[in-house]
């Protein structure tokens, strides 16, 4: 589970810092103590005005997912990026930096860390790069230094000792090299999470379309645009999973008809198309550890709302270490959330950084939510917002 | 020291926004302060210790909800509530009030400000801020009207800020007005002068208000 991250002039966020960071392992004395942190758990919605950061956010670990999958430069111009120096904070001094905290299990803690910058040219590479292992084995506090790398040179852990790294070049994650190498086990497990995070947003708007090849494809894609091509699969490969699958969404989608061409090409922009997509993404035997949705819940009435949250619970329960990550502005959404699920991402002024308050922390929130009050109200009475100091 | 005000809706707010800063500097007192806005005034639960409905998020509705939560909470030393007293009798209205707070909210101090008949009273009060945001507006409405008196006050306001276009305004009804109203108290507020207000519903208010902040102890 990515439990937390920090983004350092990415974009419009000169710092950033969500759930349980890099420092905060750190600081960590004990795991009885991870719960002071508000680490991210396995449902997180962003709330926040126009222009707050809160796609910003999808956009950026869209962008390190591309980076390890293929390289830095190609990432940088990859869609609608428009390369590394639109990327980088403008006027930012020092190198962007992504960092990822993630959870493996209960006493394992991986911190995945980046450091990007640009050479005179706008050429972006990779200036370091480093991987901590933090592990609580009875009561005893243990870190090492998994991977370590800094112009394109530094060290690796394998299986059966330190190696020395040497890159060929620096436009490449050593990550991406290592972490397709199955010995070297907790980099693949890393590699694994972030190459396989499910980003649907409108940054993944101008990819090449999936859905116009024939075929089947085992997974929806993020552009939701293979939906035909998903159900071709499922129904040659498993034809009463098929049946039962589409029985469940039917009886979920209000207004739904019956599912012919016209549904099917209907783009995107249609509601129940959208419930559709989704629950046909979260029917998926092999999930991805963690979905970005952006305003999944746009353009849908307020029951089609509800079946959304009530199956996207049902799916974390049913995948206990699998994440979701949506944006909102509903309050049929937000009134379906707990205090601890919702961030709120706040920019001052125009050119400000984002601020981000986990709306868990405010105790008159979690005090009012059990005393009967919904999210919704507590939300429009501007109770997310942080206490005036 | 924190002062937490709840209003009936969001044209309160600005209207908020610009008395209490005024009424604390005269209190003399650096507390902090939050706004809370709801959807209306709503009523009190037949049953005080009820939880509230679904969907609830008129003020009076969630106010005995509220009072528990902040009191277990804390973090809050005064309750403001602004309220319209509209058909309700006002003193029936402030009783209800206190004892919703007294006996929820022990440790917190109340001030209650109850508009008679509405809000736009409190505006009508300051014919200098009326004025200063609508500097075309009708003076001869604003000094006809009796202030604080049951008359229609928003009518009065509309009347004298769009003469005669305010009729069709008025025939409009809700949920129309509601957005007036908050134009009217966006453009009006930053004028207001607590000192110089002719209401006396206001001036009950800013009385409490300046004894119980500036009675109250740090904690």
């Amino acid at each position: 589970m990515l439990i937390g991250l920090e983004l350092t002039n990415y974009a419009l966020f000169s710092h950033l810092s969500l759930g349980l960071t890099a420092p905060d392992v750190a600081a960590l004395d004990d795991l009885s103590a991870v719960g002071e942190f508000y680490p991210l758990g396995q449902l997180s919605a962003i709330v926040g005005k126009n222009d707050s950061g809160k796609s910003a956010l999808f956009a950026a670990l869209g962008f390190l997912s591309d980076c390890l999958i293929h390289d830095v430069p190609f990432a940088s111009a990859a869609g609608t990026r428009g390369g590394f120096a639109a990327l980088k904070t403008h006027g930012s001094e020092g190198p962007m930096r992504l960092s990822m905290t993630f959870r493996k299990d209960r006493e394992t803690f991986l911190t995945y860390s980046v450091g990007l910058d640009s050479d005179v040219h706008n050429r972006p590479y990779v200036k370091d790069e480093d991987v901590l292992l933090t592990t609580f084995k009875d009561g005893k506090k243990e870190t090492r230094t998994l991977l370590q790398v800094a112009g394109g040179e530094g060290k690796v852990v394998a299986r059966n000792g330190e190696e020395s790294v040497a890159m060929v070049d620096r436009r490449h994650l050593s990550l991406g090299a290592y972490g397709r190498l199955l010995n070297y086990a907790d980099l693949c497990w890393i590699y694994a999470q972030i190459t396989r995070w499910f980003i649907a947003s409108d940054d993944t708007e101008e990819e090449p379309l999936t859905g116009h090849t024939k075929g089947g494809h085992r997974h929806v894609s993020p552009r939701f645009d293979n939906i035909r091509n998903v159900l071709e699969y499922m129904e040659r490969e498993d034809p009463r999973r098929y049946e039962e699958t589409l029985a469940y969404i039917r009886e979920r989608v209000p207004d739904f008809k019956r599912i012919g061409d016209a549904f099917l090409d209907h783009g995107q922009r249609s509601g129940s198309k959208r419930l559709f997509s989704l629950l046909l993404l979260l029917t998926d035997p092999k999930p991805r550890p963690l979905l970005c949705l952006d305003y999944p819940d746009q353009q849908m009435y307020h029951d089609a709302i509800d079946v959304l949250m009530f199956e996207i619970r049902e799916y974390l329960r049913r995948h206990p270490t699998c994440q979701i990550f949506l944006t909102t502005y509903n309050p049929n959404t937000i009134e379906a959330l707990r205090p601890g699920e919702v961030y709120l991402f706040e920019r001052p002024e125009e050119n400000s950084s984002v601020k981000v308050h986990a709306v868990g922390r405010s105790e008159k929130v979690r005090a009012m939510l059990k005393e009967g009050i919904g999210m919704a109200s507590i939300w429009y009475g501007g109770y997310f917002e942080p206490e005036p100091k | 020291m924190h002062i937490e005000v709840l209003t009936e809706d969001r044209s309160g707010v600005p209207v908020a926004r610009a008395l209490i800063p005024a009424l604390l500097k005269e209190a003399k007192s650096d507390a902090s302060f939050s706004v809370r806005p709801h959807r209306g005034k709503g009523y009190l639960p037949k049953d005080l210790t009820s939880r509230p409905a679904k969907f609830a998020s008129g003020l009076l509705e969630l106010l005995p909800a509220k009072c528990r939560a902040y009191e277990k909470a804390g973090g809050v030393d005064v309750l403001v509530v602004v309220i319209d007293a509209d058909h309700d009798d006002p003193s029936w209205l402030y009783r209800s009030l206190e004892m919703t707070v007294r006996q929820f909210a022990p440790s917190i101090s109340f001030v209650f400000g109850i508009a008679v008949e509405e809000m736009e009273s409190w505006l009508l009060g300051d014919k200098e801020a009326v004025l200063a945001a609508y500097p075309k507006a009708d003076q001869k409405v604003i000094d006809r009207y009796e202030q604080d008196s049951l008359v229609g006050t928003w009518e009065v306001l509309c009347r004298a800020i769009y003469k005669d276009k305010a009729k069709d305004i008025i025939a409009e009804g809700y949920p129309t007005t509601g957005q007036y109203k908050h134009e009217w108290a966006t453009m009006i507020a930053p004028h207001l002068d607590p000192k110089r207000n002719k209401s006396e519903s206001f001036q009950r208010f800013r009385q409490t208000f300046l004894r119980i902040v500036g009675g109250r102890k740090e904690r």
